[in-house]
């Protein structure tokens, strides 16, 4: 491996001014892929990512600490009216460092939903096969079969109740089953950015600018001509004074949700019909507790292996909110803070923790007229905040999701069930369990309702009056700006989102790399 | 680490803090854990954990201490606008009418009977006011950050650990 070009903004002792032929803004899963592509077309590549990188030997395995220093706000980002929290990872590798690996390809219906309805072309499921074999094989994506006991727990109700389940795939190498990927894999097993396509564009003379933050693009009437970064201390939190200039010809966004489109807004990019920041998606996730007779000890092996998609897409497409339904795989600090209890009923609930069967739901949004996602707004200092508005419709998905976890824990052998909701109760059996989250109040923040699947707010479309990018990235207005990444999702998916948004970025990293290639044959031939 | 006046580098506080002499009784500096914050998470967390802190005087001093140093590090790392909106919170939450009203006394947090403490967490849980809500979840919840990431809290819960040691963050982390 040849010497990898880093900076650290925290210990920049002067501005730093970078030149190079694409500039990237994010070192997630869209905007690492980008760069693996682009660096291997012998493309000079400028990432800028506003976390640290961190290597395997780095992460401690301790919950607080790491929740602290490898995810925004501590894992838990409010929504504006703290109803809700969003999940997202701040170091190098994005979200994909602390992710917990499950990789589903996009579901046709929302493939064929996005033609449909977004005018998007060219991303059928035969499209994007070829996309999506790239990355499974890139990243070692393949089938998991070694279940712990809180997956087996769900496949046991799923099958109980004849539902359909299946086996997750991974993107995982020699992975130990430790089951601490959401602290950041410890052995680099993980197939995350940080530990593939971030220093394979390394290698490839990629230059990485660490612990700085992207602060606005600057634009000269329709095109971009730099990017100004603040460098930041080494909590990540306040300006040094230092700044960073990224200039290239070409310039791509991958902020992930929320942070993307924020940034074009605070860089006032054109947005004639305000689009920027809308349909903003969550999949929002909520969670039934369960304890199941055995110990089953959820904090070990891989997280999470078996899915049921039964309710998905159950009343078709634009039907009523369908969800799909994974386990949660944690240690005590996330596991405990699902449930709110106190005093005496919290020593009695935390000493069964070994039993503790959690099991979360994905609520997709964005495919109904009432589900028009959130938006993302600008504080006064330019920081990001998301209005996501808990309609009926969310409302609905969040009800009928209580029943089916429920059910499907009793079905699996739980002695109780308490739907993770401070207005609820634990229910000592199905009948029981079915009555009650019937007639329960839903409110917030009592529903715990969180999303580790921000999606969306620069959506992609085939019109300009009702999108941003196109369907190869490209932005509607600014030619020479792109966005690759999951905001560029026009609805949520039904699934973890994190192949969809890889292999999106390696088709339009690809192309993007084509037509850079072109106009540079084309400029030497009329020379 | 450069510029890190107010703030202790991205690396283990609690290495770093522990490694500096102090004088004994003296409260250790906070980064982001405001002076009130501090004395109503002090207040809330034996409330809410009940018997699982330990009984031992010595050993509840210590995992109250080690669980504000832990909530201190976490707040630290947040953005600057939402360690304000925290701070605001908490402010709020010690000023005398809140505490006339929320808990019907006058003492300060630090001397509030736990039975109050225990009826005001319990009806802001299920209030009207959706505010009153918002803040009992991010009391309990900083509750929770304060003690489960503790090895004596681990016991109590059958949790044998990560199945690695691995020393806090270290200094340089690049
Ligand atoms: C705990 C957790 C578990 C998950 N588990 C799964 C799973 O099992 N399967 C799955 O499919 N998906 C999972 N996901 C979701 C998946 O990881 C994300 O959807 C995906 O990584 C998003 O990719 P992205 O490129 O859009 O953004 P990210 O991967 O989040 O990367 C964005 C990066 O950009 C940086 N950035 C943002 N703004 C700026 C700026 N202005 N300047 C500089 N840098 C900036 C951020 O710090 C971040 O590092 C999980 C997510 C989390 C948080
Ligand atoms: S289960 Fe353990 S070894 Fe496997 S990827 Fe996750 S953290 Fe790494």
């Amino acid at each position: 491996m040849s010497a990898h070009q880093i900076y650290d903004g925290s210990t920049l002792e002067r501005d730093l001014v970078l030149e190079g032929d694409v500039a990237i803004v994010g070192t997630g899963a869209g905007g690492a892929i980008t760069a693996e592509i682009l660096a291997g077309a012998g493309l000079r590549v400028l990432l800028v990512e506003e976390g640290a990188y961190r290597k395997p030997e780095d992460f401690p395995l301790r919950e607080v600490p790491s929740l602290a220093r490898l995810y925004r706000e501590g894992g838990a980002i409010p929504s504006r009216d703290g109803a809700l929290s969003v999940v997202q990872g701040r170091t190098v590798g994005g979200s994909t460092t602390v992710n917990w690996t499950s990789s589903f390809r996009t579901p046709p219906p929302a493939l064929h939903h996005w033609r449909e309805h977004h005018g998007l072309q060219g991303l059928s499921p035969d499209d994007l096969a070829p996309w999506f074999e790239a990355i499974e094989e890139r990243l070692h994506i393949s089938p998991w079969e070694e279940h712990n006991r809180n997956n087996e727990l769900l496949a046991r109700g799923a099958q109980a109740l004849g539902w359909n389940y299946g086996a997750i795939k991974r993107n995982v190498h020699e992975c130990a089953g430790h089951g601490f990927c959401g602290l950041g894999c410890p052995v680099g097993a993980k197939q995350s950015m940080d530990r593939t396509a971030i220093p394979d564009a390394l290698t490839n003379g990629g230059v990485l600018v660490t612990r700085v933050r992207a602060e606005r693009l600057e634009l000269d009437t329709n095109r971009v001509v730099g990017i100004e970064g603040l460098a930041l201390d080494g909590l990540g939190v306040r300006t040094t004074g230092k700044r960073v200039q990224l200039r290239a010809p070409s310039v791509v966004v991958a902020g992930g949700a929320i942070n993307s489109p924020a940034l074009l807004m605070r860089s006032g990019v054109p947005d004639p019909y305000r689009r920027l920041g809308k349909r903003t998606f969550l999949q929002t996730h909520n969670y039934s507790l369960s304890f199941m007779p055995e110990a089953i000890d959820p904090f070990y092996g891989a997280p999470q292996s078996i899915y049921t998609d039964q309710f998905t897409w159950r009343d078709g497409v634009a039907g009523r909110a369908g969800f799909n339904m994974e386990v949660v795989g944690a240690q005590p600090v996330v596991s405990m803070n699902f449930w709110r209890g106190m005093g005496s009923e919290m020593t009695t609930f935390a000493r069964r923790l070994r039993h503790l069967h959690i099991l979360v739901s994905q609520i997709r949004d964005g495919f109904h007229p009432d589900s028009q996602g959130g938006e993302v707004k600008l504080r006064s200092d330019g920081s990001a905040v998301l209005d996501y508005p808990i309609n009926d419709y969310i409302w609905d998905g969040v009800r009928s999701s209580y029943l089916a976890m429920a059910e499907c824990q009793f079905a699996a052998g739980a002695e109780s069930v308490h739907p993770a909701c401070s207005d609820a109760r634990t229910y000592r059996s199905w009948p029981e369990a079915r009555a009650a989250i019937a007639a329960l109040p839903l409110r917030t923040p009592n529903v715990f309702l969180n999303s580790t699947h921000p999606l969306g707010g620069c959506a992609m479309g085939g019109d300009p009056h009702t999108s941003v990018v196109a369907a190869d990235g490209r932005h509607h207005q600014v030619e020479n700006l792109l966005v690759i990444d999951g905001s560029v999702f026009p609805t949520s998916l039904g699934v973890n989102p994190c192949l969809s948004i890889y292999a999106l970025a390696a088709r339009n990293a690809s192309l993007l790399a084509e037509r850079i290639a072109a106009d540079a044959t084309k400029t030497s031939q009329t020379r | 680490m450069s510029d890190v006046t107010a703030a202790p580098p991205a690396s283990s506080p609690s290495r770093s803090r522990h490694s500096q002499p102090q004088t004994p009784g003296a409260a250790p500096a906070r980064v982001a854990l405001s002076r009130h914050g501090e004395e109503i998470l002090r207040a809330v967390t034996p409330v809410v954990l009940g018997s699982l802190l330990p009984a031992d005087r010595a050993a509840r001093v210590a995992a109250l201490d080690e669980g504000m140093t832990t909530i201190d590090d976490y707040l630290a790392n947040f953005s600057l606008p939402l360690q304000k909106q925290v701070q605001l919170v908490f402010g709020l939450l010690a000023s005398l009418p809140a505490r006339v009203l929320l808990l019907g006394t006058w003492k300060r947090w630090r001397s509030a009977e736990p039975a109050r403490i225990e009826a005001f967490l319990r009806s802001a849980q299920v209030s009207r006011i959706a505010v009153l809500r918002r803040f009992f979840a991010l009391l309990h919840s900083l509750t929770i950050i304060a003690w489960f990431d503790q090895r004596a809290a681990w016991d109590q819960l059958g949790y044998p650990g990560p199945p690695i040691e691995r020393p806090p963050w270290p200094e340089a982390s690049l």
